[in-house]
């Protein structure tokens, strides 16, 4: 009797056990391909992000580099001695050490007739700031100016523009009015 | 009682075949037998799905090769593109000033002269460039001091929104009042918040990305 319920709880527990490590497997097996599965998504999307990239880049290749030489071209003129040379009218005090930086981007403003002065920079900061001014431009010449030079130098900052009437002018006058103006014009240099 | 005419071996075989416990035996392994046909099933699934995956896996890895061979070649225009984009913040941070004072020009009343105008950034916010750093500013004040005929002061009002609509979105009206004067004129003081958002088509500016109409 012994002997027949040892073998009947040998041949449970064998067949049992035979069932659960094959279910084991199968479930590792499962598990596998779910992973491998995720992998390949995962996969999948990456690639199609790439190849995304690659056809935006394909398509605005041209207007990509276009806008980029815009700027860069910018950036070269407005810092090197460069082939750009300022006609250092009398007007256009210059005095700096550095005339190195004396650069395309305010020749515009000192052939306009404006007084340009370099002014410390901030430590760190990779521009170089003028402070510019003038007594001698109309409104109507000096807003193409400007708008010239910005166009002209895409990093050209006006961190002050002050206008004012000069006080001999009287109100509502027709005669010509050249405006006091003061500007800081700050540069975007390279390294 | 003897039992003469069986064998012991027979015995035995007739206690195999017949007893309870070796019959529920004989069903436990039969049970046991016939699930490895499901499981069969299921494993040979398991496997071929693996290859399948396995197979793919292989490809998307091939594939994946390839586009990096492909996009080897659009390396100059990803570098230039990078370089854009870690330039845009400073373009678009910076207010056409010349954009500025033409919308004043236009805008102005033909009662109305003006005596200052005042266009200052503030609040910098430091933005890395190659070798350091470069300052964007936050806000630009605008301030206008002018002057109105005697009898039209309420066109300040017409002024102050007039400019405020081709200013760029976000401009914001921080002062318009009449200040005392002589009695032939009313001056004004005008006050603008600008926060520079990038978008200053209000103002007649094309975007620098378009294509040159010129």
């Amino acid at each position: 009797m012994k002997f027949k319920a040892i073998f009947l709880f040998g041949a449970i527990v064998v067949s049992a056990g035979w069932l659960g490590l094959e279910l084991k497997l199968l479930a590792d097996g499962w598990t596998a391909v779910r992973l491998l599965d995720q992998a390949n998504k995962k996969q999948e999307t990456a690639n199609n992000h790439v190849e995304g990239e690659i056809e935006g880049l394909r398509v605005s290749k041209a207007r990509i580099e276009a806008l980029y030489t815009r700027l860069s071209d910018t950036m070269i003129a407005s810092r090197g001695t460069s082939s750009l040379h300022i006609n250092s009218t009398p007007m256009a005090p210059l005095n700096s050490d550095g005339s190195a930086f004396e650069a395309a981007g305010i020749a515009g403003f000192t052939q306009a007739g404006l007084i340009v002065q370099p002014v410390r920079v901030p430590n760190g900061e990779m521009s170089i700031i003028y402070e510019a001014g003038t007594a001698s431009l109309e409104f109507h010449r000096l807003v193409p100016l400007l708008a010239e030079q910005e166009n002209a130098d895409l990093f050209l900052y006006f961190d002050k523009v002050l206008l004012s009437r000069p006080p001999s002018i009287p109100p509502f006058s027709t005669d010509p009015t050249y405006l006091d103006t003061r500007l800081t014009i700050r540069l975007l240099t390279g390294k | 009682m003897k039992n003469l005419f069986l064998s012991p071996e027979r015995i035995i075989r007739r206690s195999y075949q017949r007893e309870l416990v070796f019959r529920a035996v004989g069903l436990v392994v039969l049970v046991a037998g016939l699930l490895q046909l499901p499981v069969l099933f299921f494993a040979c699934t398991t496997w071929q799905d693996y290859q399948a995956r396995t197979d793919k896996q292989a490809q998307l890895v091939a594939a994946e090769n390839e586009l990096q061979n492909r996009l080897v070649a659009f390396k100059d225009t990803r570098q230039k593109l990078s370089q854009i984009q870690q330039w845009e913040p400073i373009i678009r941070g910076r207010l056409p000033c010349s954009a500025v004072l033409a919308a004043i020009e236009q805008t102005v009343p033909a009662d109305a002269v003006l005596e200052k105008v005042a266009l200052e950034s503030s609040r910098y916010q430091a933005l890395p460039v190659a070798g350091g750093t470069y300052r964007v500013p936050e806000v630009y004040t605008l301030s206008i001091q002018g002057s109105l005929r005697f009898g039209h002061a309420e066109e300040l009002e017409t002024f102050t929104n007039e400019l405020k609509k081709h200013l760029p979105a976000g401009a914001q009206v921080v002062r318009s009042k009449l200040l005392e004067g002589p009695e032939s004129l009313v001056p004004f003081l005008l006050v603008y918040a600008i926060t520079p958002t990038g978008n200053y088509s209000p103002l007649g500016v094309q975007r620098i990305a378009d294509p040159d109409r010129l």
